[in-house]
């Protein structure tokens, strides 16, 4: 089901009015990654996370045509610079951090960068925020534009 | 601590304290509608900065002021908060694509953002018009009515609580140590 199938259906809530409805998320993907959980198996079950997560934002969001996933060996977090042709140009990666949650057990930080931004950024004229790897361990692209 | 823990801690701290002063100022009813929308354009950017200071991002890049616009698209995409508002990923999807119209607004308060020649909440502007006369206006003077309005509604009563959340989430707070 499209989001925007999904937000086709609303109801009226009290508090904040008319708002889309749609049927209770159900987390996918499991809980289980801990600080301490680190090594091969523990990297491997993040990269599916990460690449869940990728492919979840380019299913929300259309004008996000490509996402390239950050981390490293003893990572426990999830980092996305998601190339977004309508997001105003900085000429800086934001990165804004979220906190775990019941789908995503690790900290998300999510970096949103033009096209010429993300060109920059390939050549090594954009810097990456401190602590990040110089190079994607993945990129996930939209296949259908 | 770090430098970079104390501009982390430092954002939401002084965004709580922006909004106090917000609530103060909209409460006392013989002021201007600029006093505390001065504040709110204040305390929903540090808001945002807020999440931005906590990845460890450059002093210089949180000068920015296209913050606002990036975070609600980064939490539309997270679905982060939901659970705190009380609304599934979906629901949170269309609050945002509801408010962001209305936060770009908020952000144009600044006089940064705002424009030369364009209302703002902070200082005197001048408006030039059809014949060449010049007119200095000043925000004390501009009633913001549309903003105002704006604010009040559904959209505002929205957009309000997901910057209160947005600033008191606690799970975000324990998750990098920082006390609630």
């Amino acid at each position: 089901m499209s989001v925007q199938s999904l937000m086709e259906t609303s109801v009226h809530d009290e508090s904040w009015g008319s708002i889309a409805l749609s049927p209770p998320a159900t987390p996918r993907l499991e809980p289980s990654i801990s600080a301490s959980a680190r090594g091969p198996q523990a990297q491997s079950h993040l990269h599916e996370i990460a690449r869940e997560v990728a492919n979840e934002h380019l299913a929300l969001e259309p004008d996000v045509s490509l996402v390239a996933v950050y981390a490293n060996d003893v990572d426990t977090q999830i980092r996305l610079i998601e190339v977004n042709a309508t997001t105003p140009p900085t000429g800086a990666v934001l990165a804004f951090q979220f906190a775990p949650s019941t789908a995503v057990p690790v900290p998300t930080f999510i970096a949103d960068v033009t096209p010429k931004e993300w060109k920059r950024i390939q050549r090594g004229r954009m810097q990456l925020p401190e602590g990040w790897p110089l190079e994607p361990s993945f990129i996930v692209e939209r296949t259908n534009p | 601590m770090s430098p970079a823990e104390g501009i982390a801690l430092a954002f939401p701290g002084q965004a709580r304290i922006d909004q106090r002063s917000c609530d103060a100022l909209k409460a006392a009813k013989d002021l201007p509608a600029c006093a505390w929308l001065h504040l709110l354009q204040m305390y929903w950017e540090k808001t945002a900065k807020a999440y931005l200071a906590a990845s460890g991002t450059s002093w210089d890049d949180l000068k920015s002021h296209a913050v606002t616009w990036k975070f609600l698209e980064a939490l539309k995409r997270s679905g982060s908060l939901k659970t705190n508002i009380g609304i599934s990923h979906q629901e949170m999807i269309a609050w945002i694509g509801q408010i962001q119209d209305l936060s770009a607004g908020v952000e144009a308060l600044c006089p940064a953002s705002a424009g030369e020649g364009r209302p703002n909440a902070e200082y005197p502007w001048l408006r030039t018009g059809a014949a060449g006369d010049v007119e200095v206006l000043a925000p004390f003077k501009y009633g913001f009515d549309d903003l105002v309005s704006r604010l009040n509604s559904i959209e505002g009563r929205r957009f309000l609580k997901l910057v209160a959340c947005a600033m008191e989430d606690p799970r975000w707070s324990r998750s990098f140590g920082f006390p609630n």
